[in-house]
């Protein structure tokens, strides 16, 4: 596989992340610890689109997830 | 002679309110079971120097580790190291429980080969809750808070009725299983719509959820 279309799968991967995190009640907000203040949906949104080292965690286990849905595994 | 629990629990901020609150059912149903006495490190008391003082002094077996952390540490009451490299001798022959950020992504490796744990159980990244914004500031009032009481208390309940360390983990990771599949049917009773996000970060917990060491040790 060439190197562009690993970035296009990629890049693929984040829309489909993007677009499950838009279906979320976006006042709904989570507690990670490590971080002060709780985090909403729009700023888990916002570390998936500046593709920081939580917003490639987020893709990264939401594509799993999405994926074990899909195979009807939980 | 009466085996004993440490446990460190800060409370300074939202994250360690809640820890605090998931460590205070967890001390009552250890009570409950009668056969262990708690060291319980709380708040201002959970520094490095009574961390060391009561691990020297009292030996507790197992260690449940509350509070903030980064990959390379756990902290204690307002952020202060309390385990560490340099300290991770500590550890030894010990079975700890860390529930305090990434910390097991290094953490986990070096206090089994650097301070001789028995095992070292963590999560190799962030520890997620779902909370609810109109009952964020009282931790006991928050429902959604409650779904994750039940995994936390999963792995310290499974090791002090005699699971070891390989199975506590593997029942913890049924009951966010469980859990999961339960608000994949939770529609009608979900009025605020959390339930998604709630399934998700019980993924995301059940996914980086690691036992590290010799997984047939038991408390």
């Amino acid at each position: 596989m060439s190197k562009n279309n690993k970035k296009e799968i990629k890049e693929g991967i984040k829309e489909i992340v993007i677009e499950r995190l838009l279906t979320l009640n976006k006042d709904s907000k989570i507690l990670l610890m490590g971080f002060d203040k709780p985090l909403s949906v729009k700023d888990l949104l916002n570390e998936v689109k500046k593709d920081s080292e939580l917003g490639k965690k987020i893709v990264e286990i939401q594509f799993k997830y999405i994926q074990m849905l899909a195979r009807g595994e939980i | 002679m009466q085996k004993s629990i440490l446990l460190t629990r800060p409370n300074y901020d939202m994250p360690t309110a809640c820890l605090h609150y998931f460590s205070e059912k967890l001390i009552k149903s250890i009570n409950e079971v009668g056969e262990y006495k708690i060291i319980n490190l709380e708040k201002e008391r959970a520094t490095k120097e009574n961390f060391e003082k009561c691990l020297t002094k009292t030996k507790p077996r197992l260690l449940v580790l509350n509070g903030h952390g980064f990959k390379c540490a756990v902290c204690g009451h307002m952020g202060e190291i309390i385990l560490h490299e340099d300290n991770i001798s500590v550890l030894g022959s010990k079975i700890t429980y860390a529930v305090a950020c990434d910390s097991s992504e290094e953490l986990g490796e070096k206090a089994v080969s650097k301070g001789k744990a028995d095992a070292y159980i963590g999560y190799e990244a962030n520890f997620m809750v779902v909370i609810d914004p109109t009952r964020s500031s009282t931790p006991s009032k928050d429902k959604n808070l409650k779904v994750f009481i039940k995994p936390y208390m999963a792995l310290v309940l499974s090791l002090i009725s005699g699971l070891n360390v390989g199975e506590a983990v593997n029942n913890t990771k049924k009951a966010l299983k469980d859990l999961i599949r339960e608000y994949g049917v939770y529609g009608i009773r979900d009025k605020y719509g959390d339930a998604p996000l709630i399934r998700f970060a019980l993924y995301w917990d059940l996914t980086f959820l690691k036992g590290y060491g010799d997984l047939s040790s038991v408390v």
